[in-house]
């Protein structure tokens, strides 16, 4: 079905793990509710829903147990992953693969241990929904169905978030994905002091094109935008639509200088680029720049200074790029 | 397209392909579950559970993106 070079690819499996951004994220009642259904109708104790990040997994759900992660090279996940099938441990105590396992010699105590891949859309085994028991079990095929089954719909209530947190006309992150990213990057920065620079950017007179060409011209325009975003940017940058016209980016290791040379990189390639309509035109875009600081302490914070170097750059008569310089209370 | 249980909401394009295969994976979990025997009164209850919930999931994401385009 899936080219198995997806198998052995861990970092297309660990960023298809991560545009789910789901790692540490609260519990949720859906994936509960799924653990809860697996647990009563193979009648096991425990079930999860268990991610296999790069040196951890980490558990979105965990029925019968009060696991939230354990480290990578005990987990009996990590084998499933590297399989299209269900990985089955009958008896771990008769398996010299886990019979010293620590998750078998202490509690949880796992005796058996049944698990289906979470695959992705595109063929990555993200993580397992596994079935555990602290008694051997043999599981028949049926029941293996089963539990494959539910696998798939973890991995529907997966894609649905991760959908809704993208802006499927531009293929930028929606504000509510962009936010998440921001606190992301300012959380970083206010552990590790790691520099991180944002853009907002806003087309200029959008209104008059919408006006002159009609709305699906319009929406060229939006798409050409981020398309050339993401071809100028780099992939570890972070492009978002915030509504209307305008847009925000986030530059992972930017100074301000690097990062106002970024803006006006973007800004003067834009206006060159032509919008791909008969008769072709241009656009122009302004362009705000904040980078974080430790007197920034929230995400709104951080918007409003980038919103008010934008606000300056269209005062002083559009396509152009301003920087920040003070921090709005 | 026959949206089952969900076709009371307007599903935008964009959660179409993953609503179609969300019917695909609770149809195959109905099979597996009477393939093992599992009796109908917990088939329904588990059927309506993931109904339910895959229905408050997608009404917020059709929020969401709502917001947006």
């Amino acid at each position: 079905m899936f080219s198995d070079t997806k198998l052995h690819d861990e970092p297309g499996r660990l960023s298809a793990l991560h545009r789910y951004e789901v790692l540490d994220t609260p519990r949720e009642e859906a994936f509960d509710r799924i653990t809860e259904l697996v647990r009563t109708v193979l009648g096991i104790p425990i079930c999860a829903v268990s991610l296999v990040d790069a040196d951890r997994q980490w558990f979105k759900a965990c029925a019968g147990d009060s696991f939230t992660q354990t480290s990578r090279d005990i987990s009996f996940c990590t084998h499933t992953i590297q399989e299209r099938q269900a990985f089955h441990v009958p008896d771990t105590q008769l398996d010299p693969r886990f019979a010293d396992n620590p998750l078998v010699t202490g509690a949880p105590f796992i005796r058996s241990y049944l698990g289906a891949p979470l695959s992705t859309p595109d063929g990555y085994n993200v993580g397992a929904l596994c079935a555990i028991d602290t008694v051997p079990r043999t599981y028949g095929p049926d029941q293996i169905r089963i539990l494959q089954s539910f696998a798939s719909l973890v991995v529907d209530e997966l894609e649905l978030r991760r959908v809704a947190q993208i802006d499927h006309l531009t293929g930028a992150a929606t504000r509510r994905g962009f936010s998440r990213e921001l606190e992301n990057a300012l959380s970083r920065f206010h552990r590790s002091g790691h520099p991180t620079a944002l853009i907002l950017l806003d087309i200029d007179h959008f209104k008059r094109v919408n006006d002159t060409y009609g709305h699906p011209v319009g929406d060229l325009v939006l798409k050409t935008v981020a398309d050339e975003l993401f071809t100028q940017l780099r992939q570890s940058d972070t492009i978002g639509r915030l509504g209307g016209e305008e847009f925000g980016i986030i530059l992972q290791d930017a100074e301000l200088y690097p990062a106002f040379e970024t803006a006006e990189r973007l800004r003067t390639h834009l206006e060159s680029f032509p919008v791909d309509y008969q008769p072709s035109f241009h656009i122009t875009a302004s362009f705000g720049v904040s980078i974080l600081r430790h007197e920034i302490i929230s995400i709104e914070q951080w918007l409003a200074t980038a919103d008010n170097a934008l606000y300056e750059a269209k005062r002083a008569g559009r396509n152009r790029s301003r920087v920040a310089n003070s921090i709005p209370a | 397209m026959e949206t089952g249980p969900f076709r009371d909401l307007k599903i935008p394009m964009e959660l179409r392909a993953g609503l179609e295969r969300h019917l695909v994976h609770q149809a195959q979990l109905v099979s597996s579950l009477r393939s093992a025997g599992v009796d109908e009164a917990q088939i329904e209850k588990s059927v309506s559970v993931i109904v339910a919930s895959y229905k408050e999931q997608l009404t917020q994401a059709m929020q969401r993106l709502g917001n947006v385009l």
